[in-house]
């Protein structure tokens, strides 16, 4: 093996141990300080690449097993943990997404909706089936950059809720109960829209409606009557006290 | 390599629970320098897992678990970036930086490497995070990417010198974009 071979060899696998390679080594001083070299660069490029996790990733992975199991119709009701748990680790994921999205740029509402959607709109409206309920404090805690609060009948039919990228900054994703089954609705604070606005997204409809700040889209099957939800979303999004 | 019985749910979780401790970390570097982003990392590690417990009963060989969560993961970077590239970001602000024991040159050194990393074209930059990173050798790197062995050595030998050659060039003009 001459010393081109030998360096390119050290280039692509530093700590190389086969016996031609510790041959090679071996026979010449400047192949020796040629290894060493190159172990000495793998050491830099090792420490630079051993980045920490964060803490709590290996929680949030088990967890996930927790949410499946909560998922299942065959299972009976969990202790309130676990739907705390769930719904952390779905907090967890959807402020996970949004840097991503926050780096996104839609150009409508309605093509945002098809993004969002295809994100995990399938995957929080499975996931949230079994969580039967949030409390005003998990609400608030997502509301609250939005000087927005919600009633009474409205907290009592939100499945999940966590904070989501909107085409002009965060907002909400909801899942709400209505007599048809469960609904995604996602709440723009600051993105106006003109009247209301209908289209489908990948065989659901969605139904969009402006509201006196920021605007609404409620996504359904084609079976669900969303635009039923609407007085029930209208009535039921509020600006915090403070802010009136 | 023996199959693996079918699994009761204690066995599943308690399966699921190793290899969430014994990959998850560095899952989650590979995806950090695979994407440039730690929120889309913890969310590509977190999907991969999601995946993989809903799969793991198909899993019949112990010794390919590793590659099958690397394929989940890269899978699902591919699925994520079908329609839109996120910009690239800026690792110092996630990384737990240990310099107590650096010189600062040695502190700029390696902040340069990881511009460097970052900067590094996907063919070149993955084959090097599946390595130093995941620990896989030359062989099981051409397996996972579905290449030559003799590709893959040219591809890392091209990565190491390419950041070599930012560092030293990188001392003189300051300049590393120009290499990539």
């Amino acid at each position: 093996m001459n010393f081109s071979d030998f360096k390119q060899w050290l280039g692509a696998e530093p700590y190389a141990r086969e016996p031609e390679v510790l041959k090679a080594r071996n026979s010449d001083p400047a192949f020796e300080e040629a290894a060493r070299e190159a172990e000495a660069f793998e050491h830099k490029l090792e420490s630079a690449m051993r980045i920490e996790a964060p803490e709590g990733l290996l929680a949030d992975i088990l967890a996930l097993t927790e949410t499946e199991v909560s998922t299942k119709p065959t299972v009976k009701a969990r202790g309130p943990w676990v739907m705390a748990l769930a719904a952390t680790v779905f907090m967890a994921v959807g402020a996970a997404s949004v840097l991503l999205w926050h780096q996104q740029h839609f150009s409508s509402v309605e093509d945002y909706v098809h993004q969002h959607m295809s994100h995990d709109g399938g995957r929080v409206l499975a996931s949230a089936g079994d969580i039967t309920g949030v409390t005003m404090a998990q609400v608030n805690q997502v509301l609250d950059p939005f000087s927005a609060t919600v009633d009474a009948d409205l907290l009592a039919r939100i499945q999940f809720i966590k904070t989501c990228p909107t085409p002009d900054g965060d907002g909400a994703h909801f899942v709400i109960s209505t007599p048809d089954g469960p609904v995604t609705v996602i709440f723009m604070p600051e993105t106006a829209t003109k009247g209301v606005a209908q289209f489908d997204v990948d065989g659901q409809r969605a139904h969009v409606i402006p509201l006196k700040k920021g605007s609404i889209a409620i996504i359904g099957s084609n079976d669900q009557q969303v635009e039923a939800v609407t007085p029930l979303l209208e009535a039921g999004i509020q600006p915090q006290r403070a802010d009136t | 390599m023996p199959d693996l019985p079918v699994m009761t749910d204690e066995e599943r979780n308690i399966r699921f629970e190793a290899l969430a401790r014994e990959y998850g970390t560095d899952l989650y570097r590979y995806g950090l320098w695979l994407c440039h982003n730690d929120a889309l990392a913890k969310d590509l590690v977190q999907e991969t897992y999601l995946r993989a417990w809903k799969a793991l009963h198909t899993l019949k060989e112990q010794a390919a678990v590793k590659g099958w969560l690397i394929t989940i993961l890269r899978r699902e970077f591919a699925r994520t970036f079908e329609r839109k590239v996120p910009k690239f970001t800026d690792l110092d602000s996630v990384v737990i930086e240990e310099t107590r024991d650096l010189k600062p040159e040695e502190q700029v050194e390696r902040k340069m490497l990881r511009e460097g990393i970052l900067r590094l074209p996907p063919r070149y930059r993955e084959p090097l995070l599946l390595q130093v990173v995941m620990g896989y050798s030359c062989e099981e790197i051409a397996q996972q990417l579905g290449l030559s062995k003799s590709a893959v050595m040219t591809q890392l030998f091209r990565a190491r010198e390419k950041l070599k050659i930012m560092l030293q060039k990188d001392g003189i003009s300051g300049n590393i974009h120009e290499l990539f």
